[in-house]
């Protein structure tokens, strides 16, 4: 079973055959975890990338919501975010005390330097430009928003 | 632009390569003819990592490309090194076939995972039935007729043919548990409103029912005689304590405390004694025949292993026992060398930062203390075995994660993984990947199908 090497003789070909076998095997695992690294560094450089997504960044760059309705929390702005959730539940970003909101009402994911708003499963619906939305619907600048009888206009 | 899933193709196809690569040399060095089942088993290792991949691809497109792949390479690596001890003495007969069906039902269990586990956060909402049966599961070997005792150590139980050690389930349920707990209080236990003595505590009613948790655990697993989990639970719940509260007070206090349990169990049992004495003295002529006969024999595979090792399949790693579980590190290490057991750490390593950056990008608490408990898991677990067996810390008996031969620890580490992708997931799913969590969570809370408002702008205000 054990293959001892000699020490003064000379190595049989099958002994040279496992030994470079073997360091072909460790290459092989090196190139591996090589590959991983270069996986680990490409992923960084992909989040280090300007997104919507990341918190860091600029608020004049980023989009803002302004609501307009109900007027008297007309000046409230809400800078948009990644996985921002609307709706009359605590555990939602954004908390707004509107009776014709669901718990969860709305939600917004970015993608890039894109917003997206999308409803989700809400009883009165969520509205954009005054269409009703069923998919995730990309919003921009001048966009109007309702949720519940909350109105936002978007702004930058 | 980055295409996750391109890349942990081109991962597992060299993982496919290192897994049959290394089964292989083994075979070669034992017969000096290519074996005959090498074709079968390229055959089976290419068809169950396709199917874990194409399982992501439609499950998880979005998730980290690393984690698969990594745990291929281990499990393949793992699978060749038992399958290259099997037979070598009678306690270890046959233990390759059982190892490539534990394999495949690990994957089954990854699949399993994916599939009914499309949003991690349901999980938070069985937060007490979820530590309920982590309990229950731990309790499982003392209960008659159920549990056995394997080693001195009664962590296994018997239910019809089946035979497993809950202690393996136990701990994901009670990340699990942890992670839903510390999300929900993790504020209140951020903050001292209590009292003894002189020094100020988070109110109890908060941090009681985790104490119980923690010291039902530890209980059992002393009552047990594993210490390896043991050890194993107390520093995940340690951990994410810390990264729940972010407070050092946690530490300090939870390692004050492991020092007394630790002189405790010192004085009171006497195997702790034996580990204590092993680990400070292995190779005492009193004790080198018997008590650290297998600490001992670890370091002279290591010894033996050198550099660059003696070659898979070429060294003599059947010398120390337990060679195919809780040492296989040593088997590792005397046949690929310090550059294979450095090559194996490495890559535990990666996958250990690729389960917290999984944490960190993760936008919910819950998600976040999820993969972080997962990932410590992992992380302590291999830390735990790797220092036991090259003597860097004493020696407890536990597995190393996809490596080592075992049903339990090779099925629930596959789930480990699964959640780990399914989190990692839907951190960047973006605007597809919420959808149905929300019109769920909606729908349970008890609202109509909507009705269309008539006029949506300019309603009464």
């Amino acid at each position: 079973m054990s293959v001892a090497i000699p020490l003064f003789t000379e190595p049989d070909v099958s002994t040279l055959t496992l030994t470079l076998a073997k360091f072909s095997f460790l290459a092989l695992l090196y190139l591996f975890v090589l590959m991983t690294l270069r996986v680990i560094i490409r992923e960084l450089r992909e989040s280090a990338e300007p997104a919507g997504a990341s918190p860091d960044r600029d608020l004049k760059q980023i989009l803002q919501l302004l609501v307009l309705e109900p007027k008297t929390q007309n000046d409230y702005r809400i800078p948009l975010a990644h996985n921002m959730t609307f709706g009359r539940a605590d555990s939602c970003d954004i908390k707004l005390d509107d009776q014709w909101m669901s718990s969860y009402h709305a939600c917004v994911t970015a993608r890039g330097d894109d917003f997206f708003i999308e409803d989700a499963g809400s009883t009165n619906g969520t509205y954009v430009n005054r269409q009703r939305i069923h998919t995730p619907t990309r919003i921009r600048r001048g966009d109007t928003i309702q949720v519940g009888r909350t109105v936002m206009e978007v702004v930058k | 632009m980055f295409r996750p899933r391109r890349a942990e193709a081109k991962l597992l196809f060299f993982a496919l390569l290192i897994s049959v690569g290394c089964h292989l040399l083994v075979q070669f060095a034992d017969s000096d003819t290519l074996p005959a089942d090498t074709g079968t088993l390229a055959m089976w290792m290419t068809g169950l990592y396709l199917s874990a991949h194409l399982t992501v691809r439609r499950l998880a497109p979005n998730a980290s490309p690393l984690l698969l792949p990594i745990a291929g390479v281990l499990t393949g690596i793992g699978y060749a090194m038992v399958s290259r001890l099997d037979g070598t003495n009678d306690r270890i007969e046959g233990v390759s076939v059982a190892q490539g069906m534990w394999i495949v039902l690990g994957i089954g269990a990854f699949i399993a995972t994916l599939f009914f586990l499309r949003d991690y956060r349901i999980l938070d909402r069985y937060r007490y039935i979820t530590g309920l049966a982590g309990i229950t599961l731990l309790l499982l070997p003392i209960v008659p007729f159920l549990g056995r005792t394997v080693n001195g150590a009664r962590l296994w139980t018997r239910i019809g043919p089946l035979q497993f050690q809950p202690g393996e389930g136990a701990k994901i349920l009670l990340v699990v548990f942890f992670a839903s707990f510390l999300m929900e209080r993790r504020e209140l236990l951020a903050v001292n409103t209590g009292k003894i003595g002189p020094i100020h505590i988070p109110d109890f009613k908060h941090l009681g029912p985790i104490l119980a948790v923690w010291g039902l655990s530890l209980g059992i697993m002393l009552f047990e005689k594993d210490l390896g989990s043991s050890l194993l639970i107390f520093s995940i719940f340690l951990s994410m304590l810390y990264i729940a509260t972010s407070r050092t007070a946690f530490v300090t206090g939870g390692l004050a405390l492991f020092s007394v349990g630790a002189l405790a169990a010192y004085q009171t049992f006497n195997h702790v004694q034996i580990r204590i004495k092993g680990w400070l003295d292995p190779l005492n002529p009193d004790t080198v025949e018997n008590e650290t006969y297998q600490l001992a024999q670890s370091l002279f595979a290591f010894a033996s292993g050198g550099i660059d090792g003696s070659g898979p399949g070429q060294g003599s790693p059947w010398r120390i026992p337990f060679a195919e579980t809780d040492f296989i590190f040593a088997s590792i290490g005397e046949e690929l060398g310090l550059l294979g057991s450095i090559a194996l750490i490495l890559l535990y390593l990666v996958l250990v930062t690729t389960g917290f950056r999984t944490a960190l990008r993760c936008s919910d608490t819950f998600g976040k203390l999820l993969a972080a408990g997962l990932s410590v898991a992992l992380a302590i677990q291999t830390f735990v075995i790797v220092g036991g067996v090259t003597r860097l810390i004493p020696l407890t008996g536990i597995t190393l994660p996809f490596v080592s031969y075992g049903g339990s620890s090779i099925v629930s580490n596959f789930v480990i993984l699964a959640i780990l992708v399914v989190v990692s997931d839907q951190q960047i799913s973006g605007p597809r990947g919420h959808t149905s969590f929300f019109r769920r969570k909606a729908l349970e809370i008890g609202e109509k199908i909507p009705d269309p408002l008539p006029d949506p702008v300019g309603g009464s205000t």
